[in-house]
This record gives structure tokens, C-alpha cells and sequence, in this order.
């Protein structure tokens, strides 16, 4: 899937990525990180969207769910990064697990509509934790360590691991995408009925990859958590969320793995600039996107991977 | 000694909102036998052959594949007992290569795909059976090309290619003649008689030149029931074969059924 030109650019990007914190100060560190996590959970929304054809909407719920179980294990003293993003992980997948074993007995408009009530439910459920402040969240006492070798509560350390953690999930998802599981996915997108009628039961490749989806938003999740210090119903369980991850997807380019991150930097960054100008950015943004939408065939990524080309 | 038929219909019955599309069907179809199902427009063939590979669920009846009744198994548990088919509208991954299109199916041979690690586009075993298909059916020069922009013609063959694939005990084509030119059905059946004798083939099919060259056999459908079968020298000489849906002549191709 990635031809030869590709390669400049991912290196290209990549050394932006490792370049970020030698430019500037702390606050655009923490950004470019905010635009890594975002970018990894709109990976994880076109694993579905761009590679089985699934649109969820309810991508919030396992988003977090890591968020949650990440703040709820470090305030319980749990504080290492393995043990806690590992947590996070498995949570979401098996959250996943149930909510894609339902979902995916529809298709079409009403997965779309079971995907954002299951990410709803969860949402009163956050916000009836009063344990953990309910609608206002809670803060967390400390970020994860790496057994003292690494001090993410330096922001510059915690960039890089989530950057680090980012590349290899990017790098698996390559692998698995286009191993044998990865061609039985496309192949459902491309055609439901073929893709039966050739032997494979698409449901079972769905879940899976359901699963798998909803793990790398958990762990996205679970390091937003970590970089706020903070987690609240609000900016991580809500359907916005869902719907923001969709479009960054949509922007940066969909089926393609470093197009949602791309996707990601650039919904971060006018979000940033117009929410300068005024409260009501989308309003701005709006016409963005469909100008994205009219005059971009395949997304932003496929304009670079185009402009490479040449 | 005729050997035990491969595929034993029986009673097969479905219902469409009380319009009884197959009606009491039973039909017997030996190994490596050639048989044809020719049939009025409406005449349920289509539903007969989803009936087979497990796209329609019939209401009642029994599809007796191999000793096995398979009447309610699901799409790719019939593919994985070795049932293939094509579709009479296209039905291929468009954006696949067409090498992919037909590595696919192979890979569909598989106990399973849950394997996440090495690039499937470069398994020669895969690959290599793929090609070489892709070359008998006369794609040689298509491999990369993305099989949405194959013409119709080429998309029927690889349609077949799909199904050969699979390396089917039991291969079911539903109108593969569809659309064709008349030099490209001519082709399509000079290779479907190399298939002859190496496959059980059910074929539906309207081109009435195709099914006489072709069938071994030949059952004559009308609304949803077997009102002949025979060689096709009977079937041509069925008197009620021609009274009851051959009217005095011969059946030309038509278009549009379902």
C-alpha cells in the first residue's frame, strides 16, 4: 500500500513530529501532543470508516473508557505507564467487544444511530459517578511513570512517548491492514455479499476490528487523560467528540493511515486560531470542510501524497 | 452404476409475500455433470441458485449437498463445503486489482484470515495460483489493473475467476453469458467446455446456443417448478416443454430477469 514516493513523505512528517519540541515553547509542545492523541484515535475511527466501510459515531465511548480507567488506577496509586495504558487498552476492547457485537448486527444509518446511543449511555454513566465528580470529572493526582526511568510530568518527555506510541501503532496497523485480516476487511467494505460468498464470515472480521478500534481510542484516551490531568463526561464522552474524530478522518483523508492524523493537526489548529476569533469557530469551520469536501477529492493526505508524486 | 448425486434438492419451497417463487422444487444433479436450467423470465432461477449458496433462506425443503443438508447454512459456510457461484449482475471488489480479486477467493480456502502480520499481496501461494487463473481465463494482461475499470466483458470473466477460485465441488453460474457480445459468448464457451467433465456445474442461462453446446442435462423451470428434464436432444423434442414454455420456438436471449 505505501509506494516508494510515500516514504518521503512519512519521513518527512515524522521529522516534523520529532522536530516539534526543539521549536518554541512548552504550549506548542502540548499542542502538537494534543494533535498525537487526536491523531491516534482518528486513526482508530478509519480503521472502521476507511478500511471496512463503518461509520461510528460512538468512537466517545472508547475514547473514554480509557480516560476513565486511566484517572480512576493512577488516583487508586496505580501509576505506571505500562500497567495503566495496558488497562486502558484492554478495557476499551472489551468494551468494544459488547458494543460491536450488537452494533454490527446493523448496517448503514442504524449502526450509525446504535453506535452513538451505546457512546450516549456511557455518557450518563460518567456522569453519574459521583465517586468520581460526576458531570464535573475529577483530577488526576499525578501522570503515569515508566518506572522512574522517564518523567512524563515533563512535557516534553510526554510528547514523545505519546509520539513513540503513535508510531507503533501506526506501524502495526500497516502490518495488519494489509496482512490476510486486513483484505477480508476491505474486501467487506468493497462488497457484503462477495465477501460471504467466498467463505468468510464478515461479522466475526468486523468485531475483531471493532475491537481493535475501540483499543487505540482507549489508549488515546488514556493519555489525554494523562496530558490534561484531568478527566470530565465533557470533552471526552461526549458525542462531539465522535463527530470531531469522523471529521478529522474525512479532512486528512479516509483509508489511508497517516491521512486522520494529518486530519487531526489541522481540525486542532483552526479550532485553535477561530476559537481566537470568536466562540462560534464551527461556524467558520464549517465552510472549511466543505470546501474540503467539494474541491478535495480524497482528503488533505492524498493532496501531499499527490504533490509527491510529481 | 450411477454414482450418488452430489447435490439432491428436495421439496425446496419459497414464498415472496404469498407469490410462490419456488415451488416444491426437486432436482438431482450428478458429479462433474453439466446442468443446464433454462427457464422463462420469473421463473425463479435466480432464487433457486441463492436458494443453493445461501443468499435466499428457503421457507421449507431440503438442499441435500454432498450427503449434508445445507438448506439453512449461511453464505460462506456453503463456500467453505464447496459451493461457488457467480452473480448474474457482476459482483466483484472494485477496488481491488483484479490479481486480488481472485487471491481473495483463494484466501476464502483458508480455515481463516485472522492472520495480522505478513503482507497478503505478496504470498505466493496466494498470488501464483491467482495469476495463473487470471491467465486461463484470458485476464493475463489485467492483473494490476483495478477491477472497476475492467470492461463487461472482462468483469464476467473474473467474476468466473472468483468462483474458480474457490476450487468448488460444486460450481453455480447464474447467466455468466449476460451482456456478452456474441464472439465474446462464443469464447466464454469454448473455455466452459474445458471446464466440462472437471466441475459440476448448475448453469442458468438464457443464451439457448450456450445451454444446447454446453449441458449434459437440461431442467426446464417455469413458475418456481421442474416441468422437464432430460439430455438436451429430449428437452428439444419435449412436446411438453414447448406447449408449456417453449411456445413453437426456441427462446431467444432476454434481459432483466430476476
Amino acid at each position: 500500500m505505501i509506494r516508494e514516493r510515500e516514504w518521503i513523505l512519512i519521513l518527512v512528517l515524522a521529522a516534523v513530529a520529532v522536530a516539534v519540541p526543539l521549536f518554541g515553547d512548552g504550549y506548542y509542545t502540548k499542542f502538537a501532543t494534543k494533535v498525537i492523541i487526536f491523531g491516534m484515535a482518528a486513526l482508530a475511527v478509519d480503521i472502521l470508516l476507511g478500511y471496512a466501510g463503518l461509520v461510528s459515531f460512538g468512537h466517545a465511548a472508547f475514547f473514554g473508557v480509557g480516560a476513565y480507567i486511566a484517572g480512576m488506577l493512577i488516583n487508586a496509586g496505580v501509576v505506571e505507564g505500562i500497567v495503566v495504558l495496558a488497562a486502558a487498552l484492554v478495557g476499551a476492547a472489551l468494551i468494544a467487544l459488547v458494543i460491536g457485537a450488537l452494533s454490527l448486527r446493523t448496517s448503514g444509518l442504524y449502526f450509525i444511530m446504535i453506535t452513538l446511543a451505546f457512546a450516549q449511555m456511557l455518557y450518563y454513566v460518567g456522569q453519574s459517578l459521583r465517586a468520581y465528580g460526576g458531570t464535573d470529572g475529577f483530577a488526576l493526582d499525578q501522570r503515569i511513570e515508566f518506572g522512574g526511568l522517564l518523567d512524563p510530568n515533563d512535557t516534553t518527555t510526554f510528547y514523545y512517548v505519546s509520539l513513540a506510541l503513535l508510531a507503533v501503532i501506526l506501524f502495526l496497523c500497516s502490518r495488519f491492514l494489509r496482512a490476510e485480516f486486513g483484505v477480508v476487511l476491505r474486501g467487506s467494505r468493497d462488497n457484503a455479499v462477495r465477501i460471504e460468498a467466498v467463505g468468510f464470515p464478515s461479522y466475526k472480521y468486523k468485531l475483531v476490528a471493532f475491537a481493535i478500534s475501540g483499543s487505540i481510542a482507549g489508549l488515546a484516551g488514556a493519555l489525554l487523560a494523562n496530558l490534561n490531568q484531568y478527566v470530565a463526561p465533557p470533552g471526552m464522552l461526549n458525542w462531539e467528540i465522535s463527530g470531531e474524530l469522523l471529521v478529522m478522518v474525512i479532512f486528512g483523508a479516509a483509508g489511508t493511515l497517516l491521512g486522520p492524523v494529518v486530519g487531526a493537526a489541522v481540525f486542532l489548529f483552526f479550532a485553535e486560531i477561530l476559537s481566537e476569533i470568536t466562540e462560534h469557530w464551527m461556524l467558520l469551520f464549517g465552510p472549511l470542510l466543505l470546501l474540503r469536501v467539494l474541491l478535495v477529492r480524497d482528503g488533505l493526505y492524498a493532496l501531499l501524497q499527490k504533490a509527491i508524486a510529481k | 452404476m450411477t454414482p450418488p448425486p452430489i447435490l439432491r434438492i428436495e421439496g425446496l419451497t419459497k414464498r415472496y409475500s404469498g407469490l410462490v417463487v419456488t415451488d416444491d422444487l426437486s432436482l438431482e444433479v450428478e458429479p462433474n455433470e453439466l446442468h443446464a436450467i433454462i427457464g422463462p423470465n420469473g421463473a425463479g432461477k435466480t432464487t433457486l441458485i441463492g436458494q443453493l449458496a445461501g443468499q435466499v433462506m428457503p421457507d421449507a425443503g431440503h438442499v441435500w449437498f454432498d450427503g449434508k443438508d445445507v438448506a439453512h447454512a449461511s453464505p460462506p459456510e456453503r463456500a467453505r463445503s464447496g459451493i461457488a457461484r457467480s452473480f448474474q449482475i457482476t459482483s466483484i471488489f472494485p477496488s481491488f486489482s483484479t490479481e486480488a480479486n481472485v487471491a481473495i477467493a483463494i484466501q476464502g480456502r483458508r480455515r481463516h484470515s485472522f492472520r495480522f502480520w505478513r503482507p497478503a499481496d505478496r504470498d505466493p501461494k496466494l498470488i501464483d495460483p491467482a495469476r495463473e487463473l487470471l491467465t486461463s481465463v484470458g485476464l493475463g494482461d489485467r492483473m494490476q489493473t483495478p477491477a472497476a475499470v475492467l470492461s463487461h466483458g472482462e468483469h464476467r470473466l473474473l467474476e468466473l475467476a472468483i468462483a474458480l477460485a474457490q476450487q468448488p465441488r460444486l460450481l453455480l453460474l447464474d447467466e455468466p453469458m449476460a451482456g456478452l457480445g456474441s464472439e465474446e459468448s462464443k469464447e466464454l464457451v469454448t473455455f466452459l467446455l474445458t471446464l466440462k467433465g472437471r466441475y459440476t456445474i448448475l448453469l442458468v442461462e438464457h443464451d439457448m446456443d450456450a445451454v444446447f453446446a454446453l449441458a449434459d442435462r437440461i431442467s426446464v423451470l417455469a413458475a418456481g417448478r421442474i416441468i422437464a428434464t432430460g439430455t438436451p436432444e429430449e428437452i428439444r423434442v419435449d412436446q411438453e416443454v414447448r406447449t408449456a414454455y417453449l411456445g413453437d420456438e426456441m427462446p431467444i436471449a432476454a434481459e432483466g430477469e430476476r
